[in-house]
């Protein structure tokens, strides 16, 4: 039994301070394994470096896009490749569900998103957010954190339902400051919800960086207080995040709860297309993360393991190329989408109110 | 039939449509092993136990929030908010998620989820146990807002909500609680979301109120009678969506309308209902449509609570002075 | 495949402009798609606009410090790749254009006390509310009241009835109409009219306006005839400003206007309406005409805005297509002058001594003699009739 001490006298230093594990790393910043084993068969790194590839190019082509008047505002995740792709290869997309923010495009497509519906997210086509089929996968979340109460309802709606399904959430450094985060992972640690927290740090929320969002020497840490483990693993290491996650979905398919899996990675483009980090960032600090870059990391990995040699990589960049191009030419052609669409998801059916509304509508050109 | 309070109407519901619905689950704070603090969920966790019926965190904003998801995985929430003016802490996850499921996701997920609220002043409750927020809520495209006034509507609405394929906020009258006794048919029945309800028929004017406040209509009307004014109760049961042929139905009939609403004036629900009636009865009018509030002044505590909210007095004066007009 | 109009996107979230920071390439240069062309600063942030294909830069229509609006020009690229859409922008001004012309342009029974029921009664009964007595507090007007004056029982007289009953269909004023006989009425009941009417050979400017037609058809354009008769009258109106004025008769002052915004006269179903072409005077030939189409067309449709219909500051009136021949017209008020033209047709008239045939077109200039006299009303017919009769001066 403990003693007890009267309060004045109880030593508060270096309570705060936590013994976390150390940072999961696989491959150093120029591919090199720092372990024995790499965690997956170089057939899956070829794959999961394509679809890295897929991501970035994506990003870069909405990026011209967009300021050329074609597309709509939209948040790159350029940088962050490895941290979403890792993930979404470590979860099984029968079973489980991609809960993402809104900078995870590369991951979704890991998972089945299509690339065309991609695409129509950035012209600001309503039908990006539909999920096809059943992609199990819930729809983009402006709201900062505001997917992660749902997210955790689902999960611990699969778990009553003995559902064999996980739940992977993902959100950044400045959703660990909103009320849904935390009122979500108190749940999930009560609810020892099946659900993985991806808390992708890259280091800024906009213009506000870590260290002004919290206290807390690390983001995974506050996994601790709600009963649950937290950690952190490289997220330019396509290598540690997946295997963490990995890790972590075992944990919550055997129902030991949740995970807080922080992915500490960085930023490489623009908080969104109206964003101009050359206000903030400090230069020295950029260019240090492009040394970090989670695609040449992998290119090295796997040219230095046989995998591949350049020309096999110039062979994807142009398969990757053709396919970017096809898909943006099949976006162009889904039809723009009409009132009654729109009207239409309301609710399942149209109350007499909302039909006269549309009726209005759609003659007058306003409601 | 028994008589029975809306409270009863309320635990009524929730029975049967858990014993029906196996994918029925009720959750929220204290509504497990006590029963809820006014025991609306009476006797469901010793009938269905802690998987179906689940005492949460303090946590609004979770338990909106993970309603959505519990309806993503395939079950019927029926989420508790202990007092409407806490659902605030969780107005993101009510408002620009549950109301928006269907329409973010195109029609590929729905939330077929009931939250439920008691809400309404006049029980001399404490500090934001009394407000009303309703119009908060109906201006959120996709939410349906139901505030029922009677058992018997009560449990008819309540069956309609849980099994309406959309998010419904659930307003329960927390003055009729205990205090609105009525008749309530034992077995399933349901009443049509979207109906308001002529609770009493009247030609000179026509007064609009729904939950809490019917009750006050109802009397005023009758002062009214006794000077010989006809008075139309339309008690609204459901604000989104609004009964707008009913309105327009009894303001053509009598030509004169009065609001009456709980809530604080400017910006209040009976706002739209005035713009509804001048939009499909503007001809009809003899008169300017007359609203009856409570002043733009938060929900006071105890003592200044009877000054405040609207009485029958407040509204008899408002009738005859549309009269004159 | 063509040119391409590269313009000004908003590449922020609500951007209206932004400033040239620095040209990439210059005009000649052949650049690739997604090619960065240009540097745009705008308050959010600097950024490049690349290449939306491949092709080469004809034209920088910016230089390096000058605020381009969003929507505008920056570059045109001779382009070898079709090039997709931009995102679509809700055409804003145009979705309000069907309820603002036929909204009434007054309240009929305006400053008088009467309940909707009332009104409505009164409408049916064919009751003037400014006719009737109210019983009612402060006059107001009962549904009594109006029964009473409809079986005429009570009340005034009403001063705007009909002094006789007719027994053929009744077809209520309305919108444009409406609009028409108050704004005709006015006219005549308060501007003293004077009309001259003038002869014009048309016959270089009938073939210029051909010529000017079959060279924006072959561009795909339109080129309405009406356009060389709006500049004509933009340009005597810069000569002649006297007839680019109003009358404040409130205040007693004539209001000399700096723009020159002619109205045009346009029959539609619903009655005349008279859409406005801003600044006819200093707009090149290409754009006047694309203008002139936009409004008329606009209102043939009965959709002009109402920032179309606003801002006059002359009118003129072509019934060439329907044979018109000479006439009067009524001044639409505040304005102080206008021009009506009829149709083109041959008639015998004598050059050097001879009787040939030629194309005439009548022209009548009214003015309101209260601001111009008859000197000044005839000198603006010359300068009219001088620019039609010798109509190279307009297409520069």
């Amino acid at each position: 039994m403990k003693k007890a001490a009267p309060a004045a006298h109880a030593n508060l230093d270096g309570v705060a301070s936590l013994q976390m594990p150390p940072m999961v790393r696989y491959l150093d910043e120029d591919g090199e394994l720092l372990v024995e084993e790499q965690p997956m068969s170089d057939e899956l790194a070829l794959a999961g470096y394509r679809v890295m590839l897929r991501g970035r190019r994506f990003d870069e082509r909405s990026v011209s896009l967009q300021r050329q008047g074609r597309m709509v505002t939209l948040a790159p995740g350029i940088g962050q490749e490895a941290a979403t792709v890792g993930a979404a290869m470590a979860i099984d997309a029968r079973t489980d569900w991609f809960v993402p923010q809104y900078r995870e495009l590369a991951g979704q497509l890991w998972h089945g998103y299509p690339l065309r519906l991609a695409f129509l997210w950035h012209v600001g086509h309503p039908i990006a957010f539909q999920m096809p089929g059943d992609l199990k996968m819930l729809p983009f979340q402006a709201a900062i954190a505001g997917q992660l109460p749902q997210a955790v309802g689902l999960a611990w709606g699969l778990k009553l339902k003995g559902d064999p399904g996980v739940v992977l959430a993902i959100f950044g450094d400045g959703g660990t400051s909103q009320g849904d985060f935390h009122e979500a992972a108190n749940l999930a640690g009560v609810m020892k919800a099946p659900i993985i927290f991806l808390c992708q740090n890259n280091g800024w929320a906009i213009s506000t960086s870590v260290a002004q969002q919290t206290a807390s020497e690390t983001l995974a840490q506050k996994a601790v207080a709600y009963g649950f483990p937290g950690i952190q693993c490289d997220g330019n290491d396509m290598f540690a995040v997946y295997a963490t996650v990995r890790e972590a979905a075992r944990r919550a398919r055997e129902g030991q709860g949740p995970t807080l899996v922080e992915a500490v990675t960085y930023r490489l483009g623009l908080h969104t297309t109206a964003d101009d980090p050359s206000r903030y960032e400090p230069r020295e600090l950029h260019d240090l993360w492009v040394n970090r870059d989670p695609l040449r990391r992998m290119q090295l990995h796997l040219i230095a393991r046989g995998v591949v040699d350049k020309a096999a990589l110039d062979r994807i960049e142009e398969e990757v190329k053709d396919e970017l191009r096809v898909a943006w030419d099949e976006a162009q052609k889904e039809p723009a989408p009409d009132p009654d669409f729109y009207f239409g998801q309301v609710h399942a059916d149209r109350s007499l109110r909302l039909q006269r509304q549309l009726e209005r509508f759609a003659k007058d050109g306003n409601g | 039939m028994a008589e029975l309070t809306v409270v009863e109407a309320v635990n009524q519901a929730l029975t049967l449509e858990m014993a029906r619905d196996r994918r029925v689950v009720v959750f929220g704070e204290d509504v497990g092993r006590s029963g809820g603090v006014f025991r609306a969920t009476d006797g469901l966790f010793a009938k269905h136990g802690p998987d179906r019926v689940i005492d949460t965190p303090l946590s609004e904003g979770v338990i909106a929030g993970a309603a959505i998801g519990l309806a993503l995985a395939g079950w019927v929430p029926v989420a508790e908010i202990q007092f409407l003016g806490f659902v605030h802490n969780g107005f993101n996850q009510v408002v620009d998620q549950l109301a928006r499921v269907r329409y973010r996701s195109a029609g590929r997920f729905s939330a077929q989820v009931t939250i439920r609220a008691p809400y309404g002043g006049g029980v001399r409750a404490p500090e934001l146990h009394s407000d009303g927020f309703e119009a908060h809520f109906a201006h959120a495209p996709g939410l349906k807002v139901v505030a029922p006034a009677t058992p018997y509507d009560t449990k008819g609405l309540l069956l309609a909500s849980i099994r309406d394929p959309d998010p419904v906020l659930f307003l329960e009258p927390l003055r009729g609680y205990r205090q609105v006794k009525g008749e309530v048919p034992e077995g399933d029945y349901e009443v049509e979301i979207g109906k308001a309800r002529i609770a009493r028929e009247g030609s000179d004017v026509t007064l609009i109120a729904w939950s809490g406040a019917v009750q006050i209509a109802l009397q005023a009307a009758d002062d009214a009678q006794s000077q010989g004014v006809s008075v139309e109760v339309i008690d609204l049961r459901t604000l989104v969506p609004l009964d707008a042929a009913t309105l327009a139905a009894s303001v053509t009939k009598t030509g004169r309308a009065v609001v009456l609403q709980e809530a604080a004036l400017t910006g209040g629900f009976g706002a739209e209902v005035v713009a509804t009636i001048q939009e499909e009865a503007f001809f009809s009018l003899q008169a300017p449509i007359r609203r009856v509030a409570s002043p733009d002044v938060p929900y006071p505590v105890q003592m200044l609570e009877e000054q405040y909210l609207p009485n029958p007095e407040r509204v008899l004066e408002a009738i005859l002075a549309t009269t004159r007009e | 495949m063509g040119r391409f109009e590269f313009r000004l996107p908003d590449i922020g979230e609500g951007l209206a402009e932004a400033e040239v920071a620095k040209w990439l390439v210059s005009v000649g240069d052949r650049v690739n798609e997604d090619q960065p062309v240009v540097e745009m600063m705008t308050d959010k942030a600097t950024v490049e606009l690349p290449s939306p294909g491949t092709g080469v830069v004809v034209e920088q229509l910016a230089s390096e410090g000058d605020v381009v609006k969003t929507g505008a020009v920056l570059y045109v690229l001779e382009t070898e790749t079709q090039i997709g859409a931009a995102t679509r922008h809700p055409p804003v001004a145009e979705s309000h254009a069907r309820a603002a012309v036929s909204a009434d342009a007054a309240n009929p029974g305006a400053g008088v006390l009467a309940p909707p029921a009332v009104r409505k009664l009164a409408r049916e009964l064919g009751v003037d509310l400014a006719g009737v007595k109210g019983s009612g507090p402060g006059g107001r007007i009962s549904a009594e009241d109006v029964q009473k004056h409809a079986a005429g029982g009570g009340g005034l007289p009403s001063s705007t009835q009909a002094p006789a009953v007719g027994t053929g269909q009744r077809i209520r004023l309305r919108g444009v109409q409406k609009r028409m006989a108050e704004t005709m009425a006015l006219s005549a009941r308060t501007i003293p009219h004077v009309t001259g009417f003038h002869e014009v050979d048309a016959g270089a400017f009938a073939d210029l306006a051909a010529r000017l037609r079959r060279e924006a058809e072959s561009k795909g354009a339109r080129f309405p005839f009406d356009t060389l008769l709006v500049r004509v009258a933009a340009i005597a109106l810069r000569r002649h400003p006297i007839l680019n004025a109003s009358l404040d008769e409130a205040r007693g002052e004539i209001v000399m206007h700096e723009d020159v915004n002619v109205g045009v006269a346009t029959a539609t179903p619903d009655g005349l309406i008279v859409p406005v072409v801003k600044h006819a005077d200093t707009l090149d030939l290409d754009r006047l005409a694309a203008e002139v189409d936009r409004v008329v067309s606009a209102a043939r449709e009965g959709k002009t805005s109402v920032s179309d219909l606003q801002g006059g500051t002359f009118t003129i009136s072509n019934t060439g297509s329907w044979r018109g021949g000479h006439g009067t017209s009524l001044i639409r008020p505040p304005e102080v002058a206008l021009v009506a033209f009829g149709r083109i047709e041959d008639k015998a008239v004598v050059r050097d001594g001879n009787v040939v045939a030629r194309p005439m077109m009548p022209m009548s200039v009214t003015f309101d003699h209260r601001v111009i006299d008859g000197e000044a009303g005839l000198s603006f017919a010359l300068t009219l009739r001088s620019l039609i009769e010798d109509p190279e001066q307009l297409s520069r």
